[in-house]
């Protein structure tokens, strides 16, 4: 039966609102998912919901990117059903005390299952699409967050170097980058009612829309694309004169 | 657990508050947010008119919103397990394509299965149906104490019974088990008939509810004189695909597609003056025929609901709804001194709404019992409003008439005892489970539900 059926779509860290609203978007489109986190009993919820809902194919697996060496056995446990997507939600906030922890969650973590889902792809012939949710934040390190900016622009520097190795293998890798989403990190830090805060339906669709069209690094919304450029731009003797 | 101070409002927008909201999305965030100290009401979409939903000075509210997932479904029942935050209009969308309705509506489907367990909501089909709390299965909660309760008929039955209708105040509703219906269609057969006044749109409700699943009556409220109480009677029973045209019958369940419309801001106060709402009166009664249609679930059960934020019609001033229930005996005297009153007052509002209702259920604080109720808007601010409301206050003490909790906001916390007479049989209940009380609304204190 498994031979037959269409590949999965696997979403680590599956309990953020942004995974759950891609999920949702994927099991409405009738795509078997396989939801991957720390919360077991919480990750059951979501995909008891998902099939009552969108009578979707969904499995749960534990996983917790906190702890190096669960990538590599993530990434063997996909070996058995190939799948078509790997997108990687998982990610933490913290201070300037919790540099490791966040190198170790949003970047290290990353880089293990991705090279070792890349391998088992070069071995068996799957072409898995990986994906992961970065941030603007790790454009340019600004002294509101920059430990966290710090993590993400060495995730986004990991990508990149991904990217270019396994083009010639056909591989794709995309780099997504929101702004300001309707989440638990925004929530008393951005206004509510901010143009700038995006719906995590909307950031979802962007992604969707990433995994199906050809792009590399996308920015979701739109909008901060341009925004960041001008950020980029501001020579660094102004910048460290801002209050950003 | 991090909340953010919001300004807090049910949907007549009178009272509002700022307050400290949590909004859980996961069980451990719920689980948290329910430890923090403190008093707390608990929140679904803000659809009771009045201050059912906003919590009691120093207070926080937790909203359900967060949580609404779809725990598991039983085709051979129709059992549906959820957690509360989801909202009917989910359920509809995710169910009635495969045949299946909720036992009971309210007018509008933007409210959440917890509000419609705390409110145990009635539809137009009270007289057939009864209220939404006869097809609960069985209920979690989450008690003032601590810990979590499964409760139903069978299991915590005192517990069970005063959650239905408890206005929240029994604890936070986390599931719900509701039995859903088949329908043969998305449909529904409806016909209309005119009542020329009062007394002859109440025999034509009382005449026909034996024939008829669903019964409403719009009522003319600025209609004086002989035609005080005149209406609009409609009749709906659930149609069989074979009674759809040919382009429905294939798919019987789906809805209609129709523009989604909305009221994008606050209209200014002589929007809904006495002239234009008496000529949407005149023009509703005057334009009504009496006939046979088909008419789509949307459209029958949620007419509203096309246009959403409806309530900023009403401008800033927000407004009240006032819904009462009479008893068989005094209905006709009690409803027709609540028209003329209203009728005198010139506050009239564009819609009034008069159900037959049908006998009692065993939950001590649900409103309805067999006879008549009325619901209708009367615009603010709530200056003008009070002596109205006070006035209406006396006509139901004389008739024996009673208000709905999820829509009031006025009426005297005297007159509850009289209306509620098993208002101490719930007070044990809550007693019980809440010793500190806690778990406290706006409401609640005013209406002195607690001691």
């Amino acid at each position: 039966m498994t031979e037959t059926n269409p590949p999965p779509y696997v979403v680590v860290g599956a309990t953020s609102p942004i995974a759950r609203a891609y999920a949702a978007d994927c099991a409405a489109a009738g795509k078997p998912l396989l939801l991957v986190g720390r919360d077991l009993a919480e990750l059951e919820l979501i995909a008891a919901d998902l099939r009552v809902r969108h009578r979707a194919q969904v499995a749960v697996e534990r996983y917790d990117a906190s702890l190096p060496g669960e990538g590599r056995r993530l990434a063997r446990t996909l070996a058995v059903r190939p799948p078509a997507a790997v997108v990687a939600f998982h990610g933490i906030m913290g201070g300037r005390d919790e540099f490791a922890a966040m190198l170790q969650v949003n970047c290290a973590s990353i880089a293990e299952l991705f090279e070792s889902v890349a391998d088992q792809a070069a071995q068996d012939g799957g072409e898995p699409v990986l994906v992961a949710v970065s941030s603007v934040a790790g454009d340019r390190g600004r002294q509101s967050n920059y430990p966290y900016g710090a993590s993400k622009a060495a995730l986004d520097a990991y990508l990149s170097g991904l990217r270019n190795r396994l083009h010639p293998l056909g591989l794709r890798v995309v780099t997504v980058k929101p702004g300001f989403v309707r989440t638990k990190l925004t929530e008393g830090k951005v206004n509510p009612r901010s143009p700038l805060l995006a719906e995590p339906a909307q950031v979802a669709a962007d992604i969707r829309r990433a995994i199906e069209g050809s792009a590399d690094v996308v920015y979701t919304r739109w909008f901060w694309r341009p925004i960041m450029a001008i950020i980029r731009a501001i020579p660094e003797s102004v910048f460290k004169r801002l209050k950003l | 657990m991090a909340m953010t101070i919001e300004p807090l409002a049910g949907w007549g927008r009178l009272p509002l508050v700022s307050a400290p909201q949590a909004r859980p999305t996961t069980t451990g965030e719920l689980t948290a947010a329910w430890a923090v100290p403190g008093r707390r009401i608990s929140r679904g979409l803000g659809r009771a008119y009045g201050d059912a939903s906003l919590p009691a000075a120093g207070g926080f509210a937790l909203s359900a919103l967060g949580m609404s997932r779809m725990i598991s479904f039983e085709v051979a029942t129709g059992l549906l397990v959820a957690e509360s935050g989801v909202s009917l209009a989910e359920i509809i969308e995710v169910f009635l394509p495969r045949g299946w309705f909720l036992p009971v509506v309210p007018g509008t489907k933007f409210v959440t299965l917890g509000g419609a367990v705390a409110a145990d909501i009635h539809g137009k089909n009270h007289h057939v149906d009864g209220t939404f709390g006869a097809h609960v299965a069985w209920l979690d909660l989450l008690l003032p104490t601590g810990g979590s309760l499964r409760c139903s008929e069978g299991q915590e039955a005192a517990v069970f019974r005063a959650t239905i209708g408890g206005m929240g105040l029994t604890g936070h509703i986390a599931r719900v088990a509701i039995r859903l219906r088949r329908v043969p269609s998305a449909w529904c057969k409806v016909r209309t008939l005119r009542g020329r006044d009062l007394s002859h749109t109440l025999e034509l409700l009382a005449a026909n509810d034996g024939s008829y699943r669903h019964t409403v009556a719009w009522m003319d409220c600025v209609a004086v004189g002989d035609r005080l109480g005149r209406g609009v009677v409609m009749l709906g029973n659930e149609a069989s695909p074979a009674e759809l045209p040919a382009k429905n019958a294939a798919a019987p369940h789906r809805l209609p597609r129709r523009p989604k419309l909305a009221v994008p801001f606050d209209l200014p106060e002589c929007a809904l003056g006495p002239f234009t709402v008496g000529a949407f009166n005149a023009c509703y009664y005057g334009l009504a025929k009496d006939a046979e249609t088909l008419v789509d679930f949307e459209k029958f059960f949620f007419p509203l609901d096309t246009i959403r934020d409806w309530n900023r019609i009403y401008g800033r001033r927000g407004f009240a709804q006032f819904q009462a229930y009479f008893p068989d005996a005094t209905a006709e005297a009690g409803l027709r001194a609540c028209l003329a009153a209203i009728g005198r007052s010139r506050q009239a509002s564009f819609l009034a709404v008069l159900k037959r209702s049908g006998p009692a259920n065993d939950f001590p604080l649900s409103f309805l019992d067999l006879g008549y109720t009325l619901a209708l808007d009367i615009p603010g601010p709530a200056k003008t409003l009070a002596p109205l409301m006070a006035e209406l206050d006396a006509i139901l003490v004389a008739h024996r008439g009673k208000v709905y909790f999820a829509k009031d906001a006025f009426v005297s916390p005297a007159l509850i005892p009289a209306m509620y007479p098993r208002l101490d049989e719930f007070r044990l209940v809550r007693r019980s489970l809440d010793p500190a009380g806690t778990v406290r609304s706006l409401l609640s204190n005013r209406l002195k539900l607690h001691d």
